[in-house]
């Protein structure tokens, strides 16, 4: 995938993901979204600071777009930003960056992908609805809205992470 | 890329990521008032965490001045004591026996060197003759007594503490009680023997034991220890175990107790052992 392919793609995926966020609320107990799944497929190139400014940036312009706080997102974001290159080489190896490669559903294989995916969609919706709940609401309520969550979200961010790395 | 670039990146990562995480939280703060409420109280929950241990910190350092402060009080206390105690034996006694056992002085001080560790201890003490302090003045606690005086210089004062085999201490078992020398067992820091206590005297495990006034050193009725098990040695005598209050091996600060009738006293037992009664 080229480079300004690259770009456009994931422009498209945000515009769809905030208009999951807008007009798909079904439930409390379930929250749709794959943004980690943007941040996990960036050019294993970035480094962790420049990786950190574009959560930023993304979560900030996810928060305006949608009806959420301001400030959200990103705060669950950022964590995911911040281990995504090592947690990436701890489940690639070291070899993948020495290489500059990117990531990529035919050389990896999907397992390795797959587990990746759901550890940062994991530690998203673990800090988001932490946040979110600020502490008013039982434990159980939030285990039940981070399981839906999880299943529905890892759905869309497989098919995007798959997307994204096909052509590599 | 080098050990240190490795680390400097990390660092580097981590400062970015607070940073962010800072604003994130601001934004969400500025946003939500739910959020706010909830980020408030967990910094003010860091903020206590934080207070609880700079104080604690603070106090650690402090302790030096509160127990010097606890000292003079306990010095304080100690001077009412005597002079009440004084005042009391007066009232029970004679009417003509006035001010009985109210004349000690007590001299607060530190002990700046003590032995444990041999057959006879000794101490130190930072107060000497510029402080008022005279040889064979007592050295007690509101635990016990500690020791005997025996040399003073000018600043500061040498004696034998009780974990001596020279010192005896003339000891009463609870209030009205049978009179007996206590002396130290020779093994532990908290511990000591009555010896010479005639068989027949009733001795309770658990009484506790004062010093009984009837020597010149100490003031009558400081709480000594509790009393043990004991041993009939030779069908006259018992010896019982005492457990003392004071543990020589964390005590530091001192009241010292000079007796300001000890001349007199003394030159009248003098003056009789050598003439004999008048008959």
């Amino acid at each position: 995938m080229t480079k300004r392919s690259f770009f456009l793609t994931n422009i498209l995926y945000f515009a769809i993901l905030v208009l999951i966020a807008n007009y798909f609320n079904f439930s409390q107990y379930v929250m749709v979204c794959a943004l980690p799944s943007l941040i996990m497929c960036l050019p294993t190139s970035f480094k962790t600071p420049r990786i950190l400014f574009i959560a930023f940036t993304l979560g900030f312009l996810f928060d305006s777009f949608t009806h959420g706080a301001i400030g959200i997102t990103i705060a669950a974001l950022l964590p995911v930003a911040l281990v995504r290159n090592t947690f990436i080489k701890l489940i690639f190896g070291e070899e993948l960056f020495a290489r500059k490669e990117e990531l990529s559903f035919k050389n990896h294989g999907s397992s390795r992908l797959l587990i990746s995916l759901l550890f940062f969609t994991a530690l998203y919706l673990l800090t988001y609805i932490i946040i979110d709940s600020a502490g008013t609401r039982p434990f159980s309520f939030n285990l039940m809205k981070f399981i839906c969550s999880f299943l529905c979200s890892s759905a869309l961010s497989s098919f995007i992470v798959l997307s994204l790395t096909r052509n590599n | 890329m080098s050990r240190k670039g490795t680390v400097a990146s990390v660092i580097s990562s981590a400062a970015i990521f607070i940073i962010l995480e800072i604003a994130a939280f601001g934004l969400l703060s500025h946003s939500s008032s739910l959020q706010d409420m909830w980020l408030e109280r967990i910094s003010y929950k860091i903020r206590l965490t934080l207070w609880r241990s700079g104080e604690s910190v603070r106090n650690y350092f402090l302790l030096e001045k509160q127990n010097h402060d606890l000292s003079e009080k306990n010095h304080y206390l100690t001077e009412q004591l005597v002079s009440l105690n004084g005042k009391l034996l007066s009232k029970e006694s004679d009417s003509l026996m006035i001010n009985a056992g109210s004349d000690f002085k007590c001299i607060p001080a530190v002990i700046v060197k003590m032995s444990r560790n041999v057959q006879r201890n000794y101490f130190i003490l930072d107060k000497g003759r510029n402080d008022g302090v005279e040889p064979l003045s007592g050295v007690i606690t509101a635990k016990g007594v500690v020791g005997i005086i025996s040399s003073v210089g000018e600043n500061y004062s040498y004696g034998l503490t009780l974990m001596n085999p020279e010192i005896n201490v003339s000891s009463r078992i609870g209030r009205n009680g049978i009179v007996a020398s206590m002396v130290w067992d020779g093994k532990h820091s908290n511990k000591a023997e009555l010896v010479e206590v005639p068989s027949y005297s009733p001795t309770e495990r658990g009484d506790t034991l004062w010093t009984s006034g009837f020597s010149s050193i100490f003031p009558p009725d400081i709480p000594l220890g509790i009393i043990g098990e004991y041993k009939v040695i030779g069908n006259t005598n018992k010896q019982v175990d005492v457990d003392l209050f004071e543990d020589f091996s964390v005590v530091r600060f001192v009241t010292i107790v000079r007796n300001t009738s000890k001349e007199e006293i003394e030159n009248l037992e003098f003056d009789n052992e050598k003439g004999g009664l008048p008959l």
